[in-house]
């Protein structure tokens, strides 16, 4: 059985979405009711009382204490086999630190985490600001699915049980690793007195290239609050039985977006600033968690709901089957501003592999590693993903467009 | 062990092989690997984008080429910044 993305792409109108109904071949009719498009959905309004999300939306103390409950129960459930297994005065610390800081917790425990890399201060904040946005995710994800309206399955169950029993023992690498390589802190960016800015690895902007940055990162910014997420909620109410992860997290902080622009200027020097802004396909960032057996139908709705929404599809990257990264990543495109945004299509165990594996990530991305540890950190992201139990027909769900060549 | 080098065209939605927006190599040695993009500099440097492309990040794709095409790509690129001095 092959899954196949619609290969029309340019607009929602033109994108004939029953004919891609009718040859996805779906593994089980009647396994979910759903909606193909937004229209037939309920709408954000409509979604359960318990369906608060986030501290960000949490209006009440109350709200709060709820969500954070809920959250430490997930994370009870889930990692009860880890704490048993570690059984390890830190495993035993990091599970009091979590059950007194609620949801809150992850963000803080990747900075305790970092104290070995002498990550305390700000400049190793600043780069540290994407693998806390993952904790935040994976927390997330976590609470999502324990919270989700339906018990999960048993392949969901055996997922999940096999990377709770593989997480103190790659937690323990990590921690092996960096005692052995002892990390380096990134620079902080810094913005010069011409105005310009200059950041890690060299990336540098001019400081008319800073002043059209800065005015691009405000304008992707408002226009992902106020467009993109709220099509977002709108595809997600679309079906419960899977949640946005990291909401709050959507929007790539200004420094990294400024990163990522002076990388796309580095070998695009033609283009400008704002051109270059334009191509980051994460400054706006969403994504979407699913249980093992409603992954591969999940992944394709949801692709036809974003274009529902009236985005373009540029890109649809399967990396279920590749060994330094497990999921699905996709870019999109709103045709009316050009604005990008990325989806990201996890289940709770990869999201989380994400997660654990971004130290590691952030190092190999450095200027200075050296071939030793480049490869344990790569066996390292080879290890903690070998241990993500891939849902069922994610392998076959085609990438788009095709590969070039 | 000899220096092992991999050549790649880095391509975009707008692109083609034909005509790439860059061109990346990794170099493989006794020393260590390196990511270098050819850059704004109209040199070798180092670059994270194959990096995070193999993380899933999906701004650029990276397709395997010989050397003798990679040195085409070079090519043109000296040729489009001298033409633009």
């Amino acid at each position: 059985m092959r899954w196949v993305v619609p290969t029309v792409i340019d607009r929602a109108e033109a994108w004939d979405g029953d004919a891609v109904l009718a040859a996805r071949n779906r593994p089980a009719d009647g396994e979910r009711a759903e909606a193909s498009s937004s229209t037939d959905s309920p709408s954000a309004d409509d979604r359960p009382a318990d369906a608060a999300r986030t501290d960000a939306v949490l209006a009440t103390p109350e709200q709060r204490a709820a969500a954070q409950r809920r959250y430490q129960d997930a994370v009870d459930h889930t990692y009860d086999v880890a704490r048993i297994d570690a059984g390890q005065e830190a495993a035993s610390q990091e599970s009091q630190d979590s059950r007194s800081r609620g949801a809150g917790a992850s963000e803080e425990d990747t900075d305790a985490r970092d104290t070995d890399e002498g990550a305390r201060d700000a400049a190793a904040r600043d780069a540290d600001e994407e693998a806390r946005d993952a904790d935040a995710v994976g927390a997330e994800a976590r609470s999502d699915e324990a919270r989700g309206p339906e018990a999960p399955d048993a392949v969901d169950t055996g997922a999940r049980d096999a990377w709770a029993e593989a997480l103190p023992g790659l937690r323990a690498a990590w921690e092996e690793h960096q005692q052995r390589f002892p990390g380096r802190s990134r620079s902080a960016s810094s913005s010069e007195a011409d105005g310009g800015w200059m950041a890690d690895g060299g990336r540098r902007l001019t400081p008319e290239q800073n002043a059209e940055a800065d005015k691009a990162c405000e304008d992707i910014r408002t226009e992902g609050r106020e467009v993109i997420r709220p099509a977002m909620e709108r595809v997600e109410a679309a079906d419960p039985a899977r949640r946005l992860a990291g909401l709050e997290h959507m929007l790539k902080g200004e420094d990294r977006l400024k990163e990522k622009i002076a990388d796309v200027l580095f070998v695009e020097p033609n283009l400008t600033a704002r051109q270059a802004a334009d191509k980051v396909t994460d400054a706006v960032r969403f994504t979407f968690t699913y249980t093992q057996q409603r992954y591969a139908e999940g992944v394709l709705s949801d692709v036809e709901r974003l274009k529902s929404e009236g985005f373009d599809l540029i890109k649809l990257k399967n990396l279920w089957e590749h060994e330094q990264y497990k999921g699905i990543n996709s870019q999109w495109r709103r045709p009316e501003t050009g604005l990008r945004f990325e989806m990201q299509f996890h289940t709770p165990e990869s999201l989380e592999a994400k997660e654990l594996t971004h130290h590691a990530y952030e190092r190999l991305r450095g200027t200075q590693v050296a071939q030793v540890e480049r490869d344990e950190l790569e066996d390292y992201q080879k290890r903690a993903n070998t241990q993500i139990v891939t849902p069922p027909g994610a392998t076959e769900i085609e990438e788009f467009p095709r590969k070039h060549g | 062990m000899a220096e092992q080098i991999t050549y790649y065209a880095i391509l975009d939605e707008g692109s083609s092989r034909d005509r790439p927006v860059g061109v990346f190599r990794r170099v493989k040695s006794d020393e260590g690997q390196i990511d270098e993009a050819f850059s704004r500099n109209l040199a070798w440097e180092f670059s994270p984008l194959l990096y995070s492309a193999e993380r899933g990040d999906t701004m650029y794709d990276f397709v395997p080429i010989g050397e003798d095409e990679a040195e085409r790509i070079v090519a043109r690129i000296r040729g489009q910044a001298a033409s633009q001095e």
